[in-house]
């Protein structure tokens, strides 16, 4: 064996006892600053969000907030402010999992639009500010102990930014741009501050005693890292759809009997109102019509695609009229959507109707409520329904292109189909008072159908109907019925 | 404290210079002191040894020799390794290795140096992570333990990149 090789380490010893390090070297050797570094920059990364895409946002904020737990757990026993900013880095790091894990749900803007989600919030928000003090109050105390001034000016500014972003959000209060600009620019130059206060510390000769690691730096990140993308997998895996309530069709239908069902199911087919619809209609939704007088039909076939294949899926979507009176002064109107093809689905589609009344139309008041249902036919031949899980009325989006409507709020529903369910149907209906015969009757229904895998942040189908413009979205695809 | 900054007390008023020095570099001092010297008894004295050559040769710190933290932390290496050597001439540990060897006959000292030429050549063409390791290892005498709790990383993953450097310096020593 070469000789240099087995006495490297004596040649070592000898060699670098006659050195001097180099300056770039020695400024290396430094007992705490790599890991405080480490934790200043996560704070820095994971803070300053502004105008990032939600995507990348996301990935900022937990590459930040790893790198902020894996440095300062080596801090951890200095000083109290060091410990309570370990603690609550760890609490912002379950807060943070939490939210991400609803972010891949379904449930990301009714959760993030509730209570729960603006106090979530407001605690993500608290935390930091905690955090940012524990760090000034740490740093001060390690100051003190070298008797010279804390350098931590840059802390009391970011907190002092920090309120005024709660001020004007409480009060709601709109700054002009110039201003926004300037408080951007403070942020920047604080957080600069805040990195130089290592160097300044060092420059003191002061040196914090770190607290050994079990775990290597490149492991604690990995094993974060592998933490935060499982828990976004299985949300998303999980809660790509909503939960729905089926049940079987027939323990539904309690309010007429079998024979008073049938003959008004063979009314309305005799006003030529398709079968399909008619079979599909609710018990409550049939009383309604007992007294029908005559009905309007518009068929059409809309076609969507299917991802990663040529294939498409076909849906035969019908309005139907019904007048409810012999002075057809009151109307019932149904859009019925159903599909043809038999393919499996995923994630969750939408309708936004634009009723009647909303419509810029004078003369049309609705009367009661919007009622509907899903239903499908499982490979057994039992049909199974279920109502909306989600339905409630909102402002409308504003067009890019006029379509000749203007309603001002319009109606949302959200749902999954199951994912191998056949004969995949649904209905929304309602009921109108026109003022005279004669008044057309306008209302509009669009589909929205999810074509694509689950993403994330997930965007739901309600999402896409409730965004402004006509927007093609390659996951989404919209059709229109009036 | 910058060096043109101590350089310019040291002209003007040396006693104060001299507070300013010990004031400014005890911590770094200790820190030094620590990784060679493990007996806390033994470390005050040693501190108290290096003050004592820092302000005798506080004369000799010129500027442009060199910063003013590496002729400190040079001038403490040195004699807290030297104040072990006197204390530990008979102990069969790990730190005998760690000692520069005895003198040598005038042979011996030509391959010694031809060695330690080409060492020098070979770590400066190390990265800057692994000069570092080097250095804290060999120079400051600094315990796995303590590298791989300062840096970050765990005793295993220090002392496998330790083993990979000597080897990168042993075929690099071999080619120069």
């Amino acid at each position: 064996m070469d000789k240099n090789r087995e006495n490297i380490d004596q040649i070592l010893i000898d060699a670098i006892d006659k050195a001097e390090v180099p300056k770039d070297v020695d400024s290396r050797i430094n007992p705490w600053k790599h890991q405080m570094m480490l934790a200043l920059w996560g704070l820095v990364i994971s803070s300053v969000l502004i105008g990032t895409p939600q995507v990348v946002g996301i990935v900022q904020q937990a590459i930040g907030i790893i790198l902020m737990l894996t440095g300062l757990r080596s801090f951890r026993r200095e000083n109290k402010c060091f410990f309570a900013a370990w603690i609550l880095t760890i609490c912002r790091v379950v807060l943070f999992t939490c939210v991400i894990a609803v972010d891949a749900s379904v449930y990301k803007e009714v959760f993030h639009a509730s209570a729960i989600g603006k106090v979530t919030d407001w605690i993500q928000s608290a935390v930091l500010a905690g955090i940012m003090i524990s760090l000034w109050k740490a740093f001060e105390t390690e100051f003190r102990k070298t008797g010279h001034p804390a350098g931590t000016t840059g802390f009391v500014i970011q907190l002092l930014v920090m309120a005024i972003a709660v001020f004007t959000y409480i009060f709601r209060m709109h700054l002009p741009l110039a201003l926004i600009l300037l408080l951007f620019a403070v942020v920047i130059a604080a957080f600069v501050f805040i990195l130089k206060i290592p160097q300044k510390l060092e420059n003191t000769g002061y040196i914090i005693k770190t607290t050994p690691v079990k775990v290597s730096n490149i492991v604690h990140i990995i094993i974060l890292s592998c933490i935060f993308i499982a828990i976004v997998a299985a949300s998303g895996i999980i809660w790509s759809g909503y939960k729905m309530k089926w049940d079987n069709v027939e323990d539904a239908q309690i309010s007429l009997t079998e024979a008073e069902r049938a003959e008004l199911q063979e009314k309305l087919t005799d006003l030529e109102i398709p079968e399909k619809v008619v079979e599909d209609l609710s018990d409550d939704d049939l009383v309604q019509c007992q007294n029908a007088v005559c009905a309007d039909t518009v068929k059409d076939d809309w076609y969507f695609s299917v991802a990663r294949s040529n294939d498409t899926k076909h849906m035969r979507v019908t309005r139907v009229l019904i007048a409810l009176n012999e002075d057809e002064t009151e109307w019932k109107v149904i859009h019925h959507f159903c599909w043809v093809s038999d393919q499996s689905f995923s994630g969750n589609d939408a309708i936004r109707l634009e009723p009647a009344d909303l419509q810029p139309v004078e003369g049309i008041a609705r009367k009661g409520q919007i009622t509907g249902r899903l239903l499908y036919t499982d490979p057994a031949g039992v049909v199974y329904e279920a109502p909306f899980p989600i339905l409630e009325f909102d402002q409308s989006p504003q067009p890019a292109i006029d379509f000749g409507s203007q309603a001002t709020s319009s109606c949302y529903t959200a749902f999954s189909w199951p994912k191998q369910g056949r004969d995949c149907r649904c209905y929304l209906s309602y009921c109108v008072e026109i003022e005279q015969p004669g008044v057309r009757i306008f209302s509009l229904a669009y589909y929205i159908h999810n074509t694509g895998a689950v993403r994330f942040p997930c965007q739901t189908a309600l999402d896409y109907a409730k965004a402004p413009g006509f927007s093609a979205h390659e996951k989404f695809e919209q059709r229109i019925s009036n | 404290m910058q060096d043109q900054e101590f350089s310019a007390l040291l002209s003007g008023n040396r006693k104060m210079a001299e507070e300013r020095l010990i004031q400014e570099f005890t911590p770094l001092m200790y820190y030094i002191i620590s990784g060679i010297e493990h007996n806390p008894e033994n470390r005050e004295d040693c501190y108290a040894e290096v003050c004592l050559r820092l302000l005798q040769g506080i004369e000799s710190w010129k500027i442009e020799r060199g910063s003013l933290k590496n002729w400190v932390s040079a001038v403490t290496r040195n004699t807290a390794i030297s104040l072990l050597a006197k204390e530990k001439k008979h102990l069969h540990t790990e730190l005998q290795d760690t000692l520069p060897a005895a003198d040598a006959s005038p042979e011996e000292n030509a391959i010694r140096n031809d060695q330690e030429r080409r060492l020098h050549i070979a770590i400066k063409k190390l990265r800057k992570a692994d000069q570092e390791l080097i250095y804290r290892k060999y120079y400051y005498l600094q315990s796995t333990e303590q590298i791989a709790s300062e840096l970050g990383h765990s005793v295993r993953s220090i002392e496998g990149r330790l083993y990979r450097i000597r080897k990168k310096l042993g075929e690099w020593m071999q080619d120069a």
